[in-house]
């Protein structure tokens, strides 16, 4: 029982007070900032970065877990309570949670989300414990060839996972590749699209590249719409009766294997585990006519699912160093801000970081149903603040956040650019999400690219020669061929309708 | 926030290939494509066994060239409409606001900047009043204050001396 020898470590150094008292604040500053509609988790975690700064690295990276729970369940609330998705996840918590909302079952709504993603949490902690090891093993016989095969992979795959058109998407992860590739090449030493100017030698900050296209994209878009005074749906009792707890089990059992599943694939989280386990419920149910209507199973799969989906994201991450999603993007720059490399060697090489993060996730969910349920009448308080004097704060925290990162003023007018790109894009249906990947693993490419070609002396046979990366080019290539083809794109589309 | 556009977007359909978002999105891709080709041009390719700077940069925006193409050829057929609803008053406002914010926090600190900020990109939401944004411009430089400068030590100016 290596395994919960392992976990046990990894309690005893994630749960020291200090610790608690990050996970703690992080968890709860998530979900503030995620209860508010219009920031996702992207943006939360950009935005609150900097605070993240002057701790040590284990307590930094268990606080941004904290915030990334805290932002994605915050979405649910206001999902359930309100009918507007905090984020993109929640879309689907909106047409269940909110009708049973409307029922005066809002408290049973909200306590079955919360429950349900408590315990779709513990399983995904779990899956993460036992997969790593696994995954580090494989990883470790990996040459860069390999690594190159399974980057393009993932980046094809996020493409065909993703929602919208295909093609825009891939035209979104090779702006990305080459926004990436802006700086000094490592390797020749050579500038490239830096205009001459010397902030744009270490590349875009990324952390400022994200805020704007998430958060400051976000708020112009929120602006430009009417808001009325959100009709907030009151909250009586907490506690689910009998009927819908005895739906809601099977369903949150379901939701949680669904989501563990769709977690892991690249492209993958908690996005479309949300919408899969919602479009498998409605499917599989004797009642399909409920659905919409305040079906529970409506909100306990997804919820179970966004949430497993959430967590098991992270394995890619910190086993092969490779982010599935915007989100585990943007954990791996955190990561880097603190002079963590995650990959096949940080299990073995820093193994209390890596134990104490997969049993802060686990401490994460458990803050999140202590929070969440008492304090439910604090959330619903934020939620009547006027919009035109949050996106004021939302500003000055991203303004803030652009600059601490390299202390620099540039980064925040790289932000200001970014947001005017990230409010423009939806306009021409582009998806800012791969662009985001494609940044974040540009100079990976292009570093596994080159040292394959060294070590084959340029012959390109050398990716079809090694197994594993013919292996991912093939899979791949049917990936992108089976988009094309007309009937599965159909199919696709009809899916992500649902 | 899609699926809230879909129908409005619906509603247009029909109103040539001109509104298409294939049209503007294959644009925006070739021009993207033509100016990282053209600027990348002189980077040097390298030989096989080492490449150089300049062939990642040549591959992606050949490919974006051909997508950028495809776009405009689908453009024809295509039923999604672009979206030319653009809020020029926000959008002006918040950048600015930010652009304000980067111009003043080395030259005057970070309290000023808050406030230059809040007054500049205030009025992009209707509702505020030039007191209110005073009030909330002071609330949240003294709150940005404490949380950045005085509890989580942040190396940020805060005065222009």
């Amino acid at each position: 029982m290596e395994l919960f020898g392992q976990l046990a470590y990894g309690f005893e150094l994630a749960i020291t007070p200090q610790n608690l008292l990050f996970c703690f604040l992080g968890a709860l500053i998530g979900t503030l900032v995620g209860v508010l509609p219009g920031l996702g988790p992207v943006a939360t975690i950009a935005m609150l970065l900097p605070i993240t700064f002057t701790l040590p690295p284990v307590a930094a990276l268990i606080m941004l877990a904290g915030l990334y729970y805290g932002a994605q369940y915050g979405g649910s609330t206001t999902a359930i309570l309100v009918n507007i998705p905090g984020e993109s996840s929640s879309v689907v918590t909106c047409l269940d949670g909110h009708a049973m909302a409307r029922k005066g079952r809002a408290g049973a709504a909200l306590a079955i989300a919360a429950l349900g993603s408590f315990f779709a949490g513990t399983v995904a902690t779990f899956i993460i414990a036992i997969f790593s090891a696994p995954m580090v093993w494989i990883a470790s016989t990996f040459q860069s060839p390999d690594y190159f095969g399974l980057m393009i992979f993932g980046l094809i795959a996020a493409v065909v996972l993703a929602q919208g058109s295909v093609v825009r998407s891939i035209v979104m992860v090779l702006v990305g590749l080459v926004l990436g590739l802006v700086g000094t090449d490592i390797t020749t030493g050579q500038s490239r699209f830096t205009f001459g100017i010397p902030q744009l030698s270490e590349g875009i900050s990324f952390v400022a590249l994200a805020m704007g296209l998430f958060g400051v994209g976000e708020v112009i878009s929120n602006l430009a719409r009417t808001f009325g005074k959100p009709e907030v749906q009151p909250v009586t009792s907490l506690w689910p009766n009998r009927e819908e707890a005895r739906r809601a089990t099977p369903a949150v059992l379901r939701g949680t294997a669904i989501g563990s599943l769709l977690g892991v694939l690249p492209g993958g989280g908690a996005l479309i585990a949300s919408f899969g386990a919602y479009v498998i419920e409605k499917k599989w149910s004797k009642r399909p006519q409920e659905f919409g209507n305040g079906a529970v199973e409506g909100v306990a799969a997804p919820e179970a699912a966004n949430n497993a989906g959430a967590q098991t994201s992270f394995i890619p991450l910190l086993t092969l160093g490779l982010p599935s999603n915007a989100v585990m993007a943007l954990m791996l720059a955190a990561m880097t801000i603190h002079g963590i490399v995650p990959g096949p060697k940080l299990m073995v090489e820093r193994p209390d970081l890596f134990w104490a993060m997969i049993a802060s996730m686990w401490i994460g969910n458990l803050m999140l149903v202590i929070i969440n349920l008492p304090l439910i009448r604090l959330w619903v308080m934020l939620l009547n603040v006027p919009y035109r004097y949050l996106y004021l704060a939302i500003l000055i925290f991203c303004c803030i956040g652009a600059y601490s990162v390299n202390n620099s003023t540039f980064d925040v007018m790289v932000m200001a650019l970014f947001g005017v790109v990230g409010y423009l894009l939806p306009k021409i249906g582009c998806e800012p999400a791969p662009l985001i990947l494609g940044v974040i693993l540009a100079p990976h490419i292009e570093e596994n690219f080159r040292r394959s070609l060294v070590v084959s002396r340029g012959s390109w046979w050398i990716f079809l020669e090694r197994p594993v990366c013919a292996g991912f080019l093939l899979v791949s290539l049917l990936f992108m061929l089976a988009v094309l083809l007309p009937s599965i794109r159909k199919g696709r589309e009809e899916a992500f309708r649902e | 926030m899609s699926s809230e556009e879909a129908p409005r977007l619906s509603a247009e359909i029909g109103r040539g290939w001109r509104g298409k978002t294939d049209l503007w999105a294959g644009v925006a891709t070739i021009l993207f494509a033509a100016s990282a080709l053209y600027i990348s041009a002189d980077y040097g390719l390298g030989r096989a066994g080492r490449i150089g700077a300049g062939y990642v940069p040549l591959v992606a925006g050949l490919l974006l060239l051909g997508l950028g193409g495809l776009l405009l050829l689908r453009a024809g057929r295509s039923r999604e409409a672009v979206d030319t609803d653009i809020a020029w008053r926000p959008l002006l406002l918040v950048v600015g606001g930010i652009v304000t914010f980067a111009l003043l926090l080395d030259r005057a600190g970070l309290i000023v900047a808050i406030i230059a900020t809040v007054i500049v990109a205030g009025p992009a939401a209707y509702g505020n009043t030039i007191l209110s944004l005073l009030m909330s411009g002071v609330i949240l430089s003294a709150f940005s204050w404490s949380l950045f400068v005085y509890f989580l030590k942040i190396s940020i100016p805060v005065w222009w001396f």
